[in-house]
């Protein structure tokens, strides 16, 4: 296993808040991390941050021991791939057209048969094949949450960054595209950063996990020692049962920790600290 | 009759359907350009005075072939044809193409349906500058017949750099670009207001008759200037076609993790945008809903791939836009209605139909 992806001692400021603080993180190639935290914990600044789409104020990302801002757009752009948490929807696109725009750092003025071919084959893996000349308008989110993820994987990158890629899928979904995700990373020695909210999930399809809190890594490493009630209670505000049903983790939060449960909510778009009663 | 099994596999069909959307697309551009030189054709043989098909041939043939053929026609209907007919069918095409395709790259970049190329302002700019250049440069005719046109390109470009500074400031963001048009083509009204509420009943009334924005008395030098403009401009519109794609179906973070330089894109077709728009409004006046409209009727016919779109789209605005001058001249001749006028007449309901009688799917 070679080291892929570094960032070393990242420090992210949003505004005036800082939002992450000396966050380090290292990939070998094929490897999945997870990243789990609560809301405005840093998990989207960091997958920014690793994707080269924010600049930190501190700290250097590497790629293959190249800094990243040291690589052109678009080679970058071929080696690797970003789904977000959403996508609006502005005027009529189909799911075909969508994903074929993965193939834009490979192409010219027009896509080749090799680029039609690699979208089919992603549709068909994320069994959207149906769909492929409906309007993105038509779709459900979780619909075009999986046409986000089909367009990056038909981008054929080394490493596939995910911002919460399950938000919008029901449980069968979740189970399906996960999965996908994690056979892709296991055939094509893709490594993966899938920031995800769903403990049990994050646990099952993840090699290794990041906890983060108030932008610092709480806990690092295999989940049975990052998920501990001790680091839950302490950066959810929950006290949780974690067991094991049929061999995958299971995460039952019953209660809410009071003094855990007050905490700074920063927002994007108040800048004002939010309190939660 | 049993359906087929699918053969040799279903996966197939994905990518012939996807090579015929493609060619129907570029059929559908032929057929409309086709259109557009027929109907062009036919509307420059309509008005008060007569002209045969004849002398239309014999004129365009004398012309184009820079004198080799010598057209015997009619002398009266041959000046009707080169001074009046002919200059305004083919500024019509021009304005129209110009206007919808400035519209198709503002909605484009700003991932707005409701923008059009007057969304940052340049239609207040100009008209403000047409204004003072009409109350107060009257008198001097040593700048001659360019000097309103000039003027109204000049505070067209300037309210366009001001918007663009800013936005550039911040990252250049399609907010920040909406936000700042919108409110500076607020401040260039009520500047034009203001110089409106100074002027004499004759300054007045050709200020206002500038910006319903009319095709009246084009000359072939506008023609030519801004025929010029927008065949420089399309082509490089057009190869940043894919770009424009990836920036509108997934925004700008997915678009720059694909490898493009967002904010060099928007950029750009903002400074296409703004000069194709200004060189036409500099010339005829403030005509609206072409730049809104002519991208909206192209999409709902071909769809939002901008490797069809951008040409359909000035084929539209084009069509649009002769069809509503033409009304304008014929339907209560001798008087001509100006064409910013009667575009929204004809718009309008073509458009509302075109909404009603599509799928749902065209705004989620």
């Amino acid at each position: 296993m070679s080291l892929h992806l570094s960032l070393d001692d990242i420090h992210f400021r949003y505004g005036a808040r800082q939002v992450l603080t000396g966050v380090s993180m290292q990939l070998d190639r094929g490897e999945i991390l997870g990243l789990v935290g609560p809301n405005g914990a840093g998990k989207s600044s960091l997958v920014r941050t690793a994707l080269g789409l924010a600049r930190p104020s501190c700290g250097r990302v590497l790629l293959n021991g190249t800094d990243l801002s040291r690589i052109a757009p678009r080679e970058r752009a071929r080696r690797m791939a970003y789904v977000p948490q959403s996508s609006p929807v502005s005027f009529p696109v189909t799911v075909f057209e969508t994903c074929l725009l993965g193939r834009t750092p490979h192409m010219g003025a027009t896509p080749k048969p090799r680029d039609i071919e690699i979208v089919e084959e992603m549709l068909e893996r994320l069994r959207l094949q149906d769909f492929a000349f409906r309007s993105m308008g038509e779709l459900s989110g979780g619909e075009r949450q999986r046409v986000m993820l089909a367009r990056a994987l038909a981008q054929e990158t080394e490493l596939i960054v995910l911002d919460e890629p399950t938000s919008a899928l029901d449980i069968g979904n979740q189970l399906f595209t996960l999965r996908v995700v994690a056979d892709i990373a296991r055939e094509r020695q893709v490594t993966a950063v899938i920031a995800i909210h769903d403990l049990s999930l994050a646990a099952r399809f993840t090699d290794r996990l990041m906890l983060l809190h108030h932008g610092k890594v709480e806990a690092e490493g295999a989940w049975e020692k990052t998920l501990t009630e001790a680091t839950i209670s302490r950066t959810y505000g929950v006290q949780a049962e974690i067991g094991l049903l049929r061999g995958v983790p299971v995460f039952a939060p019953y209660e809410a920790v009071r003094t855990g449960a007050v905490q700074k909510v920063p927002s994007q778009n108040w800048p004002e600290d939010n309190i939660l009663p | 009759m049993t359906a087929l099994p699918r053969f040799p596999d279903p996966s197939l069909d994905m990518a012939l359907q996807y090579r015929a959307h493609g060619r129907r697309s570029v059929l559908v551009i032929l057929a409309s350009f086709a259109g557009l030189i027929l109907i062009a054709g036919s509307v420059t043989l309509m008005g008060i005075s007569d002209t045969g098909l004849g002398t239309l041939f014999a004129v365009v043939a004398e012309k184009a072939s820079f004198g080799l053929f010598i057209a015997d026609a009619d002398p009266q209907q041959t000046r009707v044809l080169i001074h009046l007919r002919l200059p305004r069918v083919v500024m019509a095409i021009i304005a129209g193409a110009a206007l919808s395709l400035a519209g198709v790259l503002m909605q484009a970049i700003t991932r707005n349906p409701l923008v059009s190329p007057y969304t940052i302002g340049v239609s207040s700019a100009a008209a403000f500058g047409a204004s003072i250049a009409i109350m107060f440069g009257v008198g001097f005719t040593s700048v001659g017949i360019y000097f309103v046109p000039l003027t109204a390109f000049l505070f067209a470009l300037g309210c366009a750099s001001l918007v663009f500074s800013m936005a550039w400031l911040r990252g250049m963001g399609a907010q920040t670009m909406i936000l700042t048009g919108i409110a500076l083509m607020y401040l260039f009204s009520a500047m034009t207001a203001a110089v409106q509420f100074v002027a004499t009943q004759e300054q007045l009334a050709r200020v206002v008759h500038w910006t319903f924005g009319s095709l009246n008395g084009v000359r072939w030098d506008a023609v030519a200037i801004a025929g010029g403009i927008i065949l420089i401009v399309l082509p490089l519109a057009q190869l940043r076609a894919w770009q424009l794609n990836a920036l509108t179906a997934a925004g700008d973070d997915v678009a720059r993790s694909l490898g493009i330089n967002v904010a060099l894109l928007r950029g750009q077709a903002v400074v296409f945008s703004v000069i194709v728009s200004a060189v036409v409004i500099s010339f005829v006046g403030v005509i609206g809903f072409v730049g809104l409209i002519g991208p909206h009727v192209a999409r709902l016919i071909i769809g939002g791939d901008h490797r069809f779109l951008i040409p359909f789209s000035a084929i539209c605005g084009a069509i649009l836009l002769l069809l509503a001058d033409t009304a304008g001249r014929l339907v209560f001749s001798p008087t001509v209605i100006p064409v910013g006028i009667v575009v929204a007449f004809v718009g309008v309901p073509l458009f509302l139909h075109l909404i009603l009688s599509r799928r749902s799917e065209y705004y989620a």
